[in-house]
């Protein structure tokens, strides 16, 4: 009897032993290494946004995610009010979250680790945190319409952090390892790792002191005006660098989910605005590049002068005015560059207008940019080319308008604008931006015939001698225009603006300023003009420009008496 | 190792050595038992059949010699184990320093990302009752020609003064030598220790010229003002060029150019 009970169990165990080795052997074993192994992720370092003289504007820290297995909270409450002064959230919002069957749930994203110390510290059950990365903004919105911003997971969606993203992501790596029950790591056990690849650096151009005191003189002005906002670009013209582009207003790139979509975007490269006056630099620089004028040629500006079926008029009304090419600058008279374009015609402004960059891409290649609008040549009605002469009916950004002064404070020959300056390797080896393309618009001669020219308008008789810098040569252009919306295809509003140089003899830096739609003044001189000298003053300082000693041409504005 | 030597000692000798001393009565029996064959060949080699006797003896020493390396052998994995435990450990102890030590070396980065940030490097430097320039100046090297229009800037005095430390001492080094004028202490060679000389400039400023840290922002002194701010960029200058012209009496030079018209050069540039 007790053989055959023995001799049965026996038979059952060989059996079982026999389907567990032999019959399921293969497949039980390699779902035991599927319990062991784990795969680990390993983040890749984002990489840093730095300014040009390589300070951080962007980086990347270390984070957690606080997590909960809400099986495992017996008191929800008690540990939502535990949580709540750490987080700086409410206990009730966090209570729920704490609340439920779930295994898994997000409490609180991208907590800095001291504040997870001080959770860990309180051994709360059912309180977990997982490893993660927090992208920080040192100097808060400094250039943040540059620099951009990142989503909840951690990819760039504005700016730079968009644009650049593949270069600033990096490839994240893999760790391979068995692990006990405890979740050791067992030493003897399969273990492969692929190393993270860092991501790469941005340095841009921006020079951040610059861009500060830039975002600072434009939201006061544009506070001051109550204007609905504000671009400013700084440039140098002999490199086409971007040392400072501003928009009001602005956002925190930190909390860049409570901002709006307009102010998280980069005005000064997504919005178009009518030139107006700052365009008239363009037709005057044809007329003499062409031959046809130069800053002595007298021109004679009635009160008024009809083209097709339009009756022209200058900003304020006058008499019939003897103007020098010079004068007509300085006074900024629609009526007397109608009359100059008109020695060139409309085909050859096309031409320069074009060549200057009117209606072509920047080529910042930045996320959202507006490449502006000029109708073609043979689309042009009657009207057409006496408003264009005069900087209306044709459309830019803020930085196509300063890459037109850079051209001339240049000696024209027009650099493709850039942003970022050099991609900074892992490794630490700098990789240089590409040579910007260079074109030549206009010549050397005319170049400077027309800065001789800006001169005169920040002179006592032009329209903006408060943008005159003591001891400088200081060269500029007001402009006050009505601000075109593409999308109604329709004026909106008005755009005042200065765009100037210094020093301008010898041009280092070129300073843009538009303020969109002022309700407290109106004109491009008495709003840009000062905004302009504020950023002026100090760009030369810091970027050590002496005045050159030189001074200033005097060129007749008026002739004839 | 002391095991397997042993056994290697003992088959040599154990034959030789213990063939005497128990050997006649076993050889008799062998004799006896084996004869015919042992006939042909009656040469000493018959010894071959002695080990038997001396290998009882010893199995004790195999014994102890399997035992010994079956301890030592525990032992040893005993220690490689704990060393590797102990290995472990220290791993993760350094691990966990490290985490300490990177978070700590983040966190203070970041602070010094955000304490360098222009907005709170300008409010600093308004708290030391600095001023932005409005009329940018430069003092050309060497020569002493000063290059632009100075002019005061406004608002200087809109913050109480205070005792200035050796971390302002570009600016009181200036007001030192500016004021004082008659003696320019630094001669900067390859040994220039800036801190040191700082730290002096700052303690001489106190000490003469207890009045003169008010001046940096004072702007009833603005004679003073405009020279140290002209100095100062001077000493930018001088710092930044290895043989510098600081030893240059161009300073002195500069205070009797700037005449009372010149004032307020503040060109101090908030960096």
């Amino acid at each position: 009897m007790l053989l055959i009970v023995t001799g049965l169990v026996l038979t059952i165990f060989g059996g079982r032993l026999v389907q567990l080795q032999a019959v399921q052997g293969e497949a039980l074993a390699s779902e035991a290494l599927d319990q062991r192994l784990r795969t680990q992720s390993i983040p890749a370092g984002r990489g840093m946004i730095l300014d040009a003289g390589g300070d951080a504007l962007a980086i990347t820290m270390e984070a957690r995610n606080l997590t909960a297995d809400q099986t495992l909270v017996t008191d929800p409450q008690a540990v939502a009010e535990q949580l709540g002064p750490i987080l700086g959230a409410d206990p009730a919002v966090l209570a729920e979250r704490l609340t439920g069957e779930r295994r898994f749930m997000y409490v609180a994203k991208g907590l800095t680790p001291e504040a997870w110390d001080r959770i860990a510290e309180l051994r709360l059950p059912g309180i977990f945190s997982e490893p993660t990365a927090r992208r920080v903004y040192p100097a808060g919105d400094l250039a943040a319409n540059v620099v951009g911003f990142v989503g909840g997971e951690g990819t760039g969606l504005g700016g730079v952090e968009y644009a650049y993203e593949q270069e600033l992501a990096g490839t994240p790596g893999e760790q391979t390892f068995e692990r006990g029950p405890g979740g050791r790591v067992i030493p003897t056990g399969a273990n492969s790792v692929t190393d993270a690849m860092q991501g790469t650096s941005i340095r841009l151009t921006i020079d951040r002191d610059i861009q500060y005191v830039a975002q600072q003189a434009l939201a006061e002005k544009v506070a001051e005006s109550r204007a609905d906002s504000g671009t400013l670009v700084v440039m140098d013209p002999r490199t086409g660098h971007i040392l400072a582009l501003a928009t009001v207003p602005t956002f925190n790139p930190g909390k860049a989910a409570s901002a709006t979509a307009s102010n998280r975007g980069n005005r000064a490269l997504t919005d178009v605005f009518e030139p107006g006056s700052t365009s008239k630099l363009m037709t005057l620089a044809a007329v003499i590049n062409e031959g046809k004028a130069n800053p002595y040629t007298s021109i004679t500006v009635p009160s008024s002068l009809t083209r097709g079926d339009k009756k022209f008029h200058d900003a304020s009304p006058h008499g019939t005015l003897r103007l020098t090419l010079a004068g007509v600058m300085a006074k900024s008279s629609n009526m007397g560059t109608i009359l100059a374009a008109e020695r060139i015609g409309g085909k050859k402004l096309y031409k320069y207008l074009k060549k200057f960059g009117i209606g072509e891409p920047t080529g910042l290649d930045f996320p959202g940019e507006s490449t502006g609008f000029i109708p073609k040549h043979s689309d042009w009605s009657p009207t057409s080319f006496p408003t264009i002469a005069f900087g209306q009916g044709l459309s830019v950004n803020a930085v196509q308008s300063a890459s037109v002064f850079a051209t001339i404070a240049n000696d024209g020959v027009r650099v493709q604008p850039s942003l970022v300056d050099a991609l900074i390797l892992p490794d630490g080896t700098v990789s240089a931006a590409p040579e910007p393309e260079a074109t030549r618009v206009v010549s050397v001669s005319t170049a400077k015939q027309v800065r001789a020219m800006l001169e005169s308008v920040v002179s006592e008789g032009g329209t903006a001698p408060m943008a005159a810098i003591p001891g400088y040569r200081v060269g500029g252009k007001t402009g006050t225009a009505q601000e075109y919306d593409e999308k109604c295809r329709c004026y909106n509003g008005v755009v005042a603006s200065f765009i100037g140089m210094a020093p301008a003899d010898a041009p280092q830096l070129v300073v843009a300023v538009s303020i969109m739609n002022p309700r407290v003044g109106r004109y491009g001189g008495e709003l840009g003009g000062p905004v302009f000298k504020r950023v002026m003053t100090y760009a030369l300082q810091a970027r050590q420009i002496p005045p050159t000693g030189t001074s200033s041409p005097t060129l007749p504005l008026t002739f004839g008496g | 190792m002391s095991a397997t030597a042993r056994k290697h000692e003992s088959v040599p000798e154990e034959p030789t050595g213990s063939l005497p001393v128990g050997a006649e009565a076993a050889e008799g029996t062998e004799y006896a038992t084996r004869g015919a064959r042992g006939l042909r060949a009656s040469r000493p080699h018959l010894r071959m059949v002695s080990p038997l006797r001396p290998e009882r003896a010893s199995r004790g020493v195999f014994a102890l010699v399997v035992t010994g390396l079956l301890i030592a052998g525990m032992v040893g994995i005993l220690v490689i184990n704990t060393s590797l435990a102990q290995g472990a450990f220290t791993v993760s102890e350094l691990q966990g320093q490290q985490a300490t030590l990177s978070q700590q070396e983040q966190t203070l980065a970041e602070a010094v990302a955000a304490a360098a940030a222009p907005e709170s490097l300008e409010e600093q430097a308004r708290a030391l009752g600095m001023v932005p320039s409005e009329t940018p100046v430069f003092l050309s090297l060497p020569g002493g020609r000063v290059i632009g229009k100075p002019k005061a800037a406004p608002g200087g005095s809109a913050t109480a003064p205070r005792l200035l430390t050796p971390a302002d001492a570009t600016v009181t080094e200036a007001v030192d030598n500016a004021s004082v004028g008659t003696d320019l202490p630094i001669a900067p060679g390859v040994d220039y220790d800036p801190a040191a000389v700082d730290a002096a400039a700052a303690q001489a400023a106190a000490a003469n010229n207890p009045g003169l840290a008010a001046a940096v922002t004072a702007s009833t002194n603005p004679g003073v003002t405009a020279v140290a701010g002209a100095a100062a960029t001077v000493v930018k200058d001088a710092k930044n060029s290895e043989n510098s012209l600081w030893g240059d009496a161009t300073v002195i030079d500069l205070t009797s150019q700037l005449s009372s018209e010149d004032a307020g050069l503040v060109a101090v540039p908030v960096p």
